[in-house]
C-alpha cells in the first residue's frame, strides 16, 4: 500500500512539472526566449 | 559500486510493479501542471506579486493594451533570465528607481507582432485575443504619417540607450547624434523616459526630437493638436 501511495506521489510530481515545463519550454524555446 | 548497482535495481523493480500507479499519478498531476502554466503565463497576478510598480499598474488599467494583452506579450525575455531572475531579487536585492539604468528596449517586432499589416511573427502573441481580432487591429502602415515615419531614418538615438537619470531632466536631447543614419521604430515615439509606466501615447517632446522646426508653434497649440489626425486615420487607397 505505501509503495502504491509513493507511485501515486511520485507520478503527481512527474506530471505536474512534466506538463508545466513542457508547456513552458513549448512556447519559449522556438524563440530562444520570450 | 555494488550499492549503486542494487539501488538501480530496486528504482526499476519499483518502477514496473507500481507503473499503473505512476500512470495515475501523472494523470492526476497534468491538470494543475497545466493551470500553473496558464497561470504563470497570462496571468498578470503572478507577475504583480513580486513586480510592484504602482504606476504601472494604474498606467495600464487605462490603457488600450488592458485585456488584448498579457504581461509576456511585450516583457519578453531571454531563457537564461528565467532562472537568473530568481537569484537576483533575492540575492542582489535591486531597488528601484535607482538600479534601473534605462527605459526598456521593446524590439519593433513585438508592436509589429498586432500592429503592421504584414508582420513577419506573430507566433510571439499570448493575450486573449484570437487571430482574427489580431487581424481586425488598425494597422500603422495603412495611416498616412506612420507609414511616412516608418520609411524614415534618424539620427538621434534611440530613446532606450539615454540614461534614465538624463532622460527624466531632459527627455529627448537634441545633441545626442550617431554617426550613422539608423530606421524609425516604435520606441522613437512611443518610448522613452516621457513613456514610463505604460503610457505609451506618443508625446510632443518626441516629435521635438527631430522636428525643431516650429518650435514657437508647438510651445502654444502643441503638435498632436494638427497632426495626430493623420496618424490614427487610414488611408483611402482610391484617394
Amino acid at each position: 500500500m505505501k509503495n502504491k501511495i509513493l507511485a501515486i506521489f511520485i507520478g503527481l510530481i512527474l506530471g505536474f512539472f512534466g506538463v508545466f515545463t513542457a508547456l513552458f519550454l513549448y512556447r519559449v524555446l522556438p524563440h530562444g526566449g520570450i | 559500486m555494488p550499492s549503486i548497482k542494487l539501488l538501480l535495481k530496486s528504482v526499476i523493480a519499483f518502477t514496473v510493479l507500481t507503473f499503473p500507479f505512476i500512470l495515475l499519478g501523472i494523470g492526476l498531476g497534468s491538470y494543475p501542471g497545466y493551470m500553473a502554466y496558464e497561470y504563470v503565463w497570462k496571468d498578470a497576478r503572478f507577475c504583480t506579486s513580486c513586480h510592484v510598480h504602482d504606476y504601472a499598474s494604474i498606467g495600464f488599467e487605462g490603457s488600450s493594451h488592458k485585456d488584448r494583452t498579457t504581461c509576456h506579450d511585450c516583457h519578453h525575455q531571454r531563457l537564461r533570465d528565467y532562472i537568473r531572475e530568481p537569484f537576483v531579487l533575492i540575492l542582489e536585492n535591486t531597488k528601484f528607481p535607482k538600479d534601473l539604468k534605462h527605459t526598456p528596449n521593446i524590439p519593433d517586432q513585438l508592436c509589429q507582432a498586432c500592429h503592421l499589416s504584414s508582420a513577419r511573427d506573430r507566433s510571439t502573441i499570448t493575450g486573449p485575443l484570437t487571430q482574427k481580432e489580431v487581424d481586425e487591429v488598425p494597422k500603422i502602415d495603412h495611416t498616412k504619417l506612420h507609414a511616412v515615419h516608418l520609411a524614415k531614418t534618424t539620427d538621434r538615438p534611440s530613446p532606450s540607450e539615454i540614461p534614465l537619470v538624463e532622460g527624466m531632466d531632459n527627455p529627448h536631447p537634441q545633441n545626442h547624434k550617431l554617426e550613422k543614419f539608423r530606421k524609425i521604430d516604435c520606441m522613437d515615439c512611443h518610448g522613452g523616459p516621457t513613456n514610463r509606466a505604460h503610457q505609451l501615447t506618443a508625446t510632443d517632446t518626441a516629435c521635438l526630437r527631430c522636428h525643431a522646426v516650429h518650435n514657437n508653434i508647438v510651445s502654444e497649440v502643441g503638435c498632436r493638436g494638427c497632426h495626430s489626425s493623420d496618424f490614427i486615420r487610414i488611408i483611402d487607397h482610391q484617394e
